[in-house]
């Protein structure tokens, strides 16, 4: 057994039944390994991750991890996330989203735990389609997509979630590809380690719809697909936006600071005690 | 010596009630005619060490608290019909992955948006088929200041003890009506506790009955690392087809509280002593109703209430017993006739019911009650 | 023994605050009392109605089934409540706001007057009618009403709204020493 092994299995929960539920050449495993290394690179104990999701094929991640893990409502994995901060800041709360999960159903819960800075890291896995659902256009699909929900080609114009969440005050968004683990994985690491309401778009491959509908074809070209249109923020800032167009622009787009929520709600409790 | 009487609207008194009962963690948004209830929390809880969130919405404010119960904390969120229906989706969840939680709903007037500052009880049914899948439900149902600082005590009793979303439907009258009260003491509210676990974390299966029906709940991040779903599970929390798993959840799910209904029959009896008639009410209608018995009482008339606190189990067993005693009953209720639909589910036809509604966000009236009393006795 | 009161008029004019005053005074006067609150949509302007029942004993029905007393501070607040009077209570109206009152136990007094010239303040038209009515109410001390005062104003304008107050109830004194309901058949006017 490979180092790499060994740590996955370490982590994964032995009493689950297996095989997982995602098809072949699915993204979210590769996302499910790079979380698992950034959480050990840590340091962080399995006692203080609490690992929370919607519904989708994102949702069924944490069950398979041997950490504190909650499969909750379609879209409102945040507003558990929310809660179970507040009873217990202590922990490390991570919530898996997809992006009709994240920014359609739960989009309003999105917007506002950013604009709250609720110290959460989210990481929201874009395959621009509903998987689980069998394929229809989500609000990432590309303009003019055929889907199974629009047949004659989608109608209406994508999200971009990390700017969305940049607009709603989230003081960490970093944008990555599962082709890029390794940086995914460090991307994820900081974000967790961040202070306040961290967003991580992770761009993945759908392969059974989204590799279908768009035409690009099988899992190896969809990853060659991450690989050719992908751009890291460093160099994208001395491209121009004609040479942009049609890139994933990724790496680190925000850092900021700001108070989070729970930090001044406990400043508020203390100079209630005094 | 100082009187410990206080004058409190009905909201303060459940706030009161929270806290006392250990809740420490409110999630909610505002809305008539509950937002008193989240204002006073607004300060009460940074005060009592708790937390106070002001969601996005109603379905976030239950997702929180939820959320916070599953951390250990007992949690509570507040509302009124149309933020009632919202939450309907986190009742589901947490009856299923039983999670203790209490939601308040000021029921007030009308369908839709209706008439917000007015009161209704048009949510008896919501609170007991709202939320989707055949689930098990606690609700209460308060009809005084006393019995709002009372039953939400219980409420959250309920919660802890069965593990699961027990509803507290008040009305806008119930909720606004300030009135001169004596409410128990810190010490002397008896306060019930989760059952958590006392086996070691690597022995923990968070589902395993242990022979009550209801599995101890460990809290998140204390050691015990479990998954909680709202897909169908087994006793490890583990999602779940196979028949035999699914339908053993289903039955025990049903049977925590159902093993219990004998002990789930909250009532207020009055003038029950040769009651020819009963008049079977409940929330702010029942003081109209216990006014008209009084005064039909002291005319002579034959005429008894019962009271039901608690909506939801429905209290079969009682209601039963007066539909016996009874040469008629009358169901008293500010919507088009919802409890009383149960009330006739029981009966089986053995004693007529008479229904009398209103829905026009006033108050059934005690001349209301006593003519269709009189008219029962003519 | 149960006697109703009914303070109507429209949203701002601080009714139910007046409302919780009384009621927390007829408390501390050792009654069972219980106080509710009608008021429309609006956080100004429309109808706002605040009501306070006081009894010797346990009350059933929370909402009056007949007004001992109504204190009415404009038209359409008299109109509405009238019908609800017992058919010996007395009606307190403000005298500029509402000029026809169709009940024989009326007074007449200049609340919104008094407010805006002798206070400058608007907003003390409630404190002025609590005053009357305090002056009218068999049940309810003066001081009472002094402790309630102070328990739930804002200490900021506490000092004004007992002022206030304090006018209202000589003006109602005032009046009492001269009105005689069983002589006067129509309105007592001051």
């Amino acid at each position: 057994m490979t180092g790499q092994e060994h740590l996955i299995h370490r982590y994964l929960r032995s009493s689950k039944r297996f095989p997982h539920v995602w098809c072949p050449g699915c993204g979210i495993g590769i996302l499910l390994g790079a979380l698992v290394r950034a959480i050990d690179g840590n340091g962080y104990g399995k006692d203080d991750i609490v690992l929370i999701s919607g519904i989708g094929c994102s949702g069924r991640l944490p069950v398979y991890l041997d950490f504190n893990t909650l499969h909750t409502t379609h879209g409102r994995a945040l507003t558990f996330a929310t809660g179970i901060k507040l009873a217990k800041p202590k922990l490390k709360v991570i919530a898996i989203m997809g992006d009709g999960d994240a920014s359609s159903i739960g989009g309003n819960h999105l917007i506002h735990s950013a604009r709250r800075n609720i110290d959460i890291t989210a990481i929201i896995i874009n395959n621009q389609i509903y998987g689980m659902t069998g394929g229809q256009s989500s609000p990432t699909t590309p303009f003019g997509l055929h889907t199974a929900s629009s047949p004659f080609g989608h109608l209406e114009h994508p999200f971009d979630i990390a700017k969305l969440v940049e607009a709603a005050g989230a003081p960490f968004v970093a944008r990555s590809t599962v082709y890029h683990a390794r940086i995914l994985e460090r991307l994820i690491g900081t974000a967790i380690a961040k202070s306040g309401f961290s967003v991580i778009e992770v761009m993945s491959p759908c392969v059974t719809h989204f590799g279908k509908w768009s035409g690009i074809g099988s899992a190896v070209q969809m990853m060659q697909w991450q690989k050719d249109n992908t751009v890291s923020i460093e160099k994208a800032r001395n491209m121009t936006p004609t040479e942009l167009q049609g890139k994933v622009v990724t790496g680190v787009l925000i850092d900021a600071h700001k108070p989070t929520f729970h930090e001044e709600h406990a400043r508020i409790s203390r100079e209630m005690k005094d | 010596m100082k009187s410990n009487r206080v004058l409190l609207q009905g909201s303060e008194a459940c706030v009161r009630a929270a806290i006392a009962a250990g809740c420490r963690f409110y999630a909610g948004y505002p809305i008539t005619p509950a937002t008193e209830i989240m204002e006073l929390m607004s300060r009460a809880m940074p005060k009592a060490g708790g937390v106070f969130i002001q969601m996005e919405d109603e379905i976030a404010s239950l997702g929180a608290a939820v959320g916070a119960s599953l951390g250990g904390v007992k949690a509570m969120t507040a509302t009124s019909g149309p933020g009632f229906s919202l939450m309907q989706e986190h009742i589901s969840f947490a009856a299923m992955a039983e999670v203790p939680c209490v939601i308040v709903n000021v029921m007030r007037g009308g369908l839709s948006t209706g008439l917000p500052t007015r009161p209704a009880q048009g949510d008896v049914m919501q609170a007991r088929w709202g939320a989707h899948g055949d689930h098990p439900i606690l609700v209460v149902a308060p009809s005084s200041t006393y019995e709002f600082f009372d039953l939400t005590v219980k409420a959250f009793n309920l919660a802890e003890r069965y593990r699961s979303p027990v509803i507290v439907l008040a009305d806008e009258v119930v909720a606004h009506t300030r009135e001169s009260v004596v409410l128990p003491s810190a010490h002397e509210v008896e306060v019930e506790d989760r059952v958590r676990p006392s086996v070691p974390p690597e022995w923990y299966s968070p589902y395993r009955d242990p022979g009550t029906g209801i599995p101890p709940m460990a809290a998140f991040g204390e050691g015990y690392r479990f998954h909680v779903t709202g897909l169908m599970h087994d006793i490890n929390g583990y999602p779940t087809e196979r028949q035999d798993e699914t339908e053993e959840l289903m039955a025990r799910l049903f049977n925590k509280i159902s093993k219990d209904f004998h002990l789930l029959q909250w009532y207020d009896s009055y003038f029950e002593e040769g009651a020819e008639v009963t008049v079977i009410a409940y929330g702010s209608v029942a003081r109209s109703a216990l006014r008209a018995v009084r005064t039909a009482r002291e005319k002579g008339m034959p005429v008894g209430l019962l009271k039901l606190k608690m909506l939801w189990p429905f209290m079969r067993r009682t209601v039963s017993q007066y539909l016996q005693s009874s040469r008629s009953v009358i169901v008293a209720e500010m919507n088009m006739g919802q409890l009383s639909r149960e009330v006739k589910r029981v009966n089986q036809g053995t004693c007529p019911i008479h229904t009398l509604n209103r829905v026009d966000g006033r108050m059934i009236t005690p001349e209301q009650i006593l003519t269709a009393i009189e008219e029962e006795l003519r | 023994m149960r006697y109703e009161l009914r303070l109507a008029g429209s949203g701002g004019q601080g009714l139910v605050l007046a409302g919780i005053v009384l009621a927390e005074a007829a408390l501390l006067d050792g009654h069972v009392v219980v106080h509710s609150q009608n008021y429309g949509p609006e956080a100004r302007g429309g109808n706002s109605v605040s009501e306070v029942i006081i009894s010797g004993e346990e009350i059933d029905y929370p909402r009056a089934t007949g007004l001992d007393m109504l204190v009415a501070l404009n038209q359409r607040a008299c109109n509405d409540n009238l019908p609800d009077m017992k058919e010996d209570g007395l009606v307190i109206v403000d005298s500029s706001a509402v000029k026809k009152v169709l009940w024989g136990r009326v007074l007449r007094l200049p609340l919104q007057r008094q407010a805006d010239h002798a206070f400058k303040d608007s907003r003390v038209v409630n404190m002025l009618a609590l005053g009357v009515l305090t002056a009218f109410c068999p049940l309810i001390q003066a001081e009472s009403m002094g402790q309630a005062l102070t328990s739930r104003m804002p200490a900021g304008s506490l000092d004004h709204n007992l002022e206030a107050f304090r006018t209202g109830l000589s003006m109602g004194h005032d009046l009492a020493s001269r009105t005689h309901f069983h002589e006067v058949e129509d309105a007592t006017d001051v």
